[in-house]
């Protein structure tokens, strides 16, 4: 294809906007990190910088001196994350898989059944009474498991969508002639050639385990059972009621404005980390959970 | 669903056949059962003055006392107008951004410019608010912050941002498109690339103009996907990101008019006056509401492109 | 389609149900069940005599709470107390201050078993119109009569009373607040400045002055936007609105509205004006920074607070991360319901035997063994008695390391039992005793407001406060041009409604109490 000069211009036009934008996007992220190994002192009084006056690892030596504790917090998150996203990716493709199929009966009811649980919910206090009175996941960790399982009913939409579409249905008829179980089929037609797709949801249900911070504030006060995430909103939080009622009980609970710079970038380094390799998986997530349904 | 009455002989063997299919969807069903069905019983409490005692079923009725107090507060119309304003705004103003950039990105030249370029569109989508919150801070503290140094900089008298309503719509757009632009825009690379490459092929022989193309081929194939992205945010109009009208301006006084929004609204009320009926209230107003607008966009696009429909 | 989907539905519920069930049998065992009737309470109390009663106790911290272990570890030690005395066991947990409006609530609504709980005062009369907590009147007299001997007077210990309900035994310590300034000391010995005479906002103001010339790249004052102005002697008679109140409450019992008094206008006019000179800190209106931060990285010279007790400058020096300061107090101690009274401890709606609850509390609050193990932990392990009598870390722990040591007797039942601590004074809870009683009583001490009947009033008051309080006190905006502002916005929300309803039931329990 050969290009005309007008292509070309508009070609490096749309390179210098793209890179301009990508700036936008980048520079919070380095701000945040500069801020983090920015000495205290100048932070306050000279303001966050790109080029700060005086640099200062003290944040980073306190994590690494506190390091049982953040650890500790990594791990809980980690774990969460790996078995939550499993079963999350198990609970979609049980579901998924026989909502994809045209010949189910009741398949409408079933959707129906799983879209209204996205618009409608009955609230905090109702829910927190039934996992508090009825399953007590308080403090344990199921608690930052549970209420995540299905954080998004849309996810299974996706599947099943991606199913409906990828998988000829001629592959179902052939097995189901050889006498192939529906579980069968599941496990060695649904499941392989389903892949791309659930990889996708295990990458959104990973990130959104990985963020969550809401289900530990309301379910979790052991420290010992801390995500990263709240333990970033605890310290946060608690400097507020401190100075509202001007009493610490040990010196030096304050964690300066850096400290608390370099816990949010340790606490998001991991997903920036392995944010390359999985930039395709987003992609293909958001483009198949807007294909028509 | 033994219980079934009048069992033909061929349903029966039928419902034998898909009996496993369903145990496959059972798990996920009872988990929505408890997770999502179980607490909407909660939704009654809109309706009665709830205590410990008496619990969801035994407190007092008090008929739509709850909504009086939502409909009765002189706040509301502002909040509203924060709610639904804020959304639409979003909506469009991540839609421009996302086409635009989209066709941008798809227009660039080298390889590896372009794949960079897409692929840092989405890294803003990974990372939790509370961080979000963090780095708007760094730029707008009004001691610290970047946008105040430079500023005095330029010799222009700093601005308390935290107290200046005046230009949170644009900052909170900002960080809204910011962390959410790339999601719409990722989706309509996709479709581009979509595009069969011998349309634009015959419109450059035709002696048809970049814009031209844009204008005439482009857009009208990102039609169906631009109705899909607005049909899912209709649904959420009278919701908003809690940690984004919370967070990220601190829940600062002073800024109020421009933030508060329903969800804001109910949390508020629910610190300083722990009133659960109205807080179910005006969840059970948002679920109706958003529930009859996709209901009604859904039938509306069912009837304009069948294929865009969500069900 | 219908009948399908009603088939489901049944279904669905029966799985459900199953399966709830099955959960719930296996938390009987655990003897867990929050659903006990009257019945069931019934068969337990026959039983009581074989099987201890566990009383859930939550505590909070303005920190994160020790680890789990460390907690059964200093439960277990006070069980070997409680058993014996009570036949009942402690079940300890610890909530950060972070969580505390989010978790206790949302538990307490819940109708969660907690027996006995921290509870923010503040928050007591509308936990009662929504029946998150018992009234403690019926158990008080007949379970904890040595309590109410723990306190200086019967008056003190009911303080937490709306309307005959007492919610809450409050916490021991300083029943006073006291206008108090605090300054750096190496500024003041840099410059060889003596603070000791100042007494009003003009002094302070003209010290300022003086400073500021002496340190232009200083902030004079670290404000504070989460308070009221510190130098305003007031009662605030229970409310949260912050702006309802009696001023001279030692001879008056007249409810005014602060913001439209002259003390208020001249707490904004000061910080208004040294915020103008850029002696305060410009996001003060905004910030979620701790004002101990600047005092702390030295970019501070003061700020104002109403603690002037005896543990004020140590605890404050700790707030700032040991720097050196020197306290000066601006006027006398006050004492009224909200500042004898900031935290108190509740026995929740849900506890199914508070009898047995008031009975650890009584247990709890007298009891030096179990005080000193609540606070400090086990002795040997987290810390060990030194010559003089006061307590100490074991050797080779520290504060980095040890297991168990809350240091928050201030937010405990009663620290005043407690042994102090080697780093301060051996005296200390004589002094705060001491001190207390120097203070001047506010005429409405015990009066909480019941909003119940201006509940809509005082939501909306509260959104209007949000808009203007943080930034008026900190002089972030002219008060000249806000005040009043302020003051017709709170008028068409409703707060001359608020004022007189608190003023006929402050005169209701004037009259009751005459």
């Amino acid at each position: 294809m050969i290009k005309s000069k007008q292509d070309k211009r508009f070609e490096v036009f749309a390179s210098v906007v793209m890179v301009i934008v990508m700036f936008i996007i980048i520079f919070p992220f380095v701000l945040l990190f500069i801020s983090s190994i920015t000495e205290e002192k100048t932070l306050l009084i000279n303001g966050y910088s790109i080029f700060p006056e005086k640099l200062s690892l003290a944040a980073y030596e306190y994590i690494w001196n506190s390091r049982d504790v953040i650890f500790r917090a990594y791990a809980t998150t980690v774990g969460v994350t790996v078995i939550g996203t499993t079963l999350h990716v198990l609970l979609v493709a049980l579901v998924a898989y026989p909502l994809s199929l045209r010949r189910l009966p009741g398949k409408s009811v079933f959707n129906f059944l799983l879209l209204f649980t996205i618009l409608f919910n009955g609230g905090l206090v109702p829910t927190y009474m039934i996992y508090t009175t009825v399953f007590h996941i308080k403090d344990t960790y199921f608690a930052l498991l549970v209420p995540n399982l299905l954080f998004s009913s849309f996810n299974a939409i996706i599947v099943r969508t991606y199913l409906r579409t990828n998988v000829p249905s001629e592959l179902y008829e052939s097995a189901k002639i050889d006498g192939a179980s529906e579980f069968r089929i599941f496990r060695e037609i649904a499941l392989p050639l389903g892949k791309p797709i659930f990889v996708t949801v295990a990458v959104f249900a990973g990130l959104n385990y990985w963020n969550d911070w809401t289900n530990g504030l309301y379910y979790v006060s052991d420290s010992a059972k801390y995500s990263i995430q709240q333990m970033l909103n605890v310290m946060v939080k608690n400097i507020q009621y401190l100075t509202q009622f001007g009493r610490a009980p040990t010196s030096g609970s304050i964690p300066s404005v850096g400290l608390r710079m370099a816990i949010a970038f340790v606490a998001m380094l991991p997903i920036l980390i392995i944010y390359p390799f999985l930039t395709k998986y987003f992609e293909k997530g958001i483009t198949l959970g807007s294909v028509k349904g | 669903m033994t219980r079934q009455k009048k069992p033909l002989r061929l349903r029966a063997q039928r419902f034998k056949n898909y009996l496993p299919l369903y145990l496959m969807m059972l798990p996920a069903f009872i988990y929505l059962f408890i997770n999502n069905y179980l607490p909407l019983s909660g939704l009654v409490l809109a309706f009665k003055h709830y205590t410990v005692q008496g619990g969801i079923w035994g407190s007092e009725n008090v008929g739509f006392q709850n909504f009086m107090f939502l409909f009765q507060n002189k706040d509301t119309a502002l909040i509203l107008r924060n709610t639904l304003g804020y959304n639409l705004l979003f909506m469009v103003v991540n839609m421009v951004l996302g086409v635009t950039l989209a066709i941008l990105i798809t227009e660039i030249g080298n390889q590896r410019l372009r794949k960079l370029a897409q692929s840092s569109m989405l890294i803003p989508f990974v990372v939790s608010i509370i961080i979000v919150s963090y780095m708007v801070r760094a730029f707008l503290d009004p001691q610290a912050g970047l946008l105040n140094t430079l500023l005095k900089a330029m010799g222009k008298n700093p601005i308390s941002w935290y107290d200046t309503s005046g230009p949170w719509p644009y900052i909170l757009t900002f960080v809204n498109a910011w962390k959410g632009v790339g999601y719409g825009c990722i989706l309509y690379i996709s479709s581009i690339m979509g595009i069969d490459p011998t349309l634009y092929e015959a419109a450059r022989l035709s002696g048809a103009s970049k814009l031209q193309t844009i204008r005439y081929i482009t857009l009208p194939f990102l039609k169906p996907t631009v109705i899909t992205l607005l049909l899912l945010n209709l649904g959420r109009i009278f919701n908003s990101d809690f940690g984004l009208f919370f967070q990220v301006p601190q829940n600062s006084g002073l800024i109020m008019d421009v933030t508060q929004t329903l969800d804001t609204f109910i949390y508020r009320g629910l610190i300083s006056l722990p009133n659960i009926g109205m807080t179910a209230a005006a969840s059970l107003l948002q679920s109706c509401i958003g529930f009859m607008l996709v209901i009604a966009f859904n039938a509306l696009t069912r009837k304009m492109s069948r294929e865009n429909a969500i069900f | 389609m219908k009948k399908l989907l009603s088939l489901l539905l049944v279904a669905v519920l029966l799985l459900g149900l199953v399966a709830g069930c099955s959960n719930s049998s296996q938390n009987d065992t655990a003897n867990n069940d929050s659903q006990g009737t009257t019945n069931d309470s019934d068969t337990q109390n026959d039983t009581n005599s074989e099987e201890p009663y566990q009383v859930n106790m939550v505590i909070t911290l303005p920190a994160t709470a020790p680890d789990a272990a460390a907690i059964e570890r200093v439960t277990a030690a006070i069980n070997e107390i409680t058993l014996p005395a009570l036949n009942m066991t402690l079940s300890l947990e610890v909530v950060p201050y972070s969580m505390y409006l989010e978790q206790i609530p949302l538990r307490l609504s819940s109708g969660s078993d907690m027996d006995i709980f921290t509870a923010f005062s503040a928050l007591g009369p509308s936990w009662i119109n929504a029946g998150y907590i018992i009234d403690m009147n019926d158990y008080l007299d007949e379970y904890g009569p040595d309590i109410i001997d723990t306190y200086a007077s019967e008056d003190l210990a009911r303080v937490c009373s709306m309307d005959g309900f007492l919610y809450g035994l409050p916490v021991h310590k300083e029943i006073a607040q006291q206008p108090t300034i605090f300054f750096r000391t190496d500024i003041l010995e840099k410059h060889n400045i003596d603070v000791s005479n100042i007494k009003t906002l003009a002094d302070v103001d003209a010290l300022f002055e003086e400073v500021s010339k002496l340190e232009p790249d200083m902030w004079m004052l670290a404000a504070d936007n989460t308070a009221q102005g510190k130098t305003i002697v007031a009662d605030f008679l229970g409310t949260t609105t912050a702006s309802t109140c009696v001023l001279n409450p030692e001879s008056s019992t007249e409810v005014v509205n602060l913001i439209a008094s002259d003390e208020f206008y001249e707490w904004c006019d000061y910080n208004h004006k040294w915020f103008e000179k850029g002696w305060i800190n410009p996001g003060a209106a905004s910030d979620t920074e701790s004002y101990y931060t600047y005092i702390a990285s030295g970019q501070a010279f003061a700020f104002f607070s109403d603690y002037g007790h005896p543990l004020s400058e140590s605890d404050q020096e700790a707030n700032c991360s040991g720097t050196d300061l020197t306290m000066v107090q601006m006027g006398e101690p006050y004492c009224n319901t909200g500042t004898s009274a900031v935290f108190c401890y509740c026995i929740g709606a849900g506890s199914k035997d508070p009898a047995k609850a008031m009975q650890m509390l009584n247990l709890i609050m007298t009891s030096p063994e179990i005080m000193n193990l609540l606070n400090w932990g086990e002795e040997g392990v987290d810390y060990v008695v030194n010559e003089d009598g006061l307590l100490d870390f074991p050797e080779g722990v520290d504060e980095s390391n040890v297991g168990y040591h809350l240091n928050a007797g201030w937010i405990l039942p009663n620290q005043f039992m407690c042994t102090p601590w080697c780093t301060s004074e051996p005296d200390i809870y004589e002094q705060i005793q001491a001190y207390n009683e120097t203070a001047v009583v506010s005429k409405s001490l015990g009066f909480v407001f019941d909003p119940a009947a201006v509940a809509d009033e005082v939501t909306a008051v509260t959104n209007v406060r949000s808009k203007y309080y943080k930034a008026l006190i900190v002089g972030a905006v002219d008060p000249d041009e806000y005040i009043p502002m302020y003051l017709e916005e709170m008028e068409a929300a409703g707060h001359q409604k608020i004022i007189d309803e608190i003023q006929r039931q402050l005169d209701e329990f004037l009259a009751n109490k005459a």
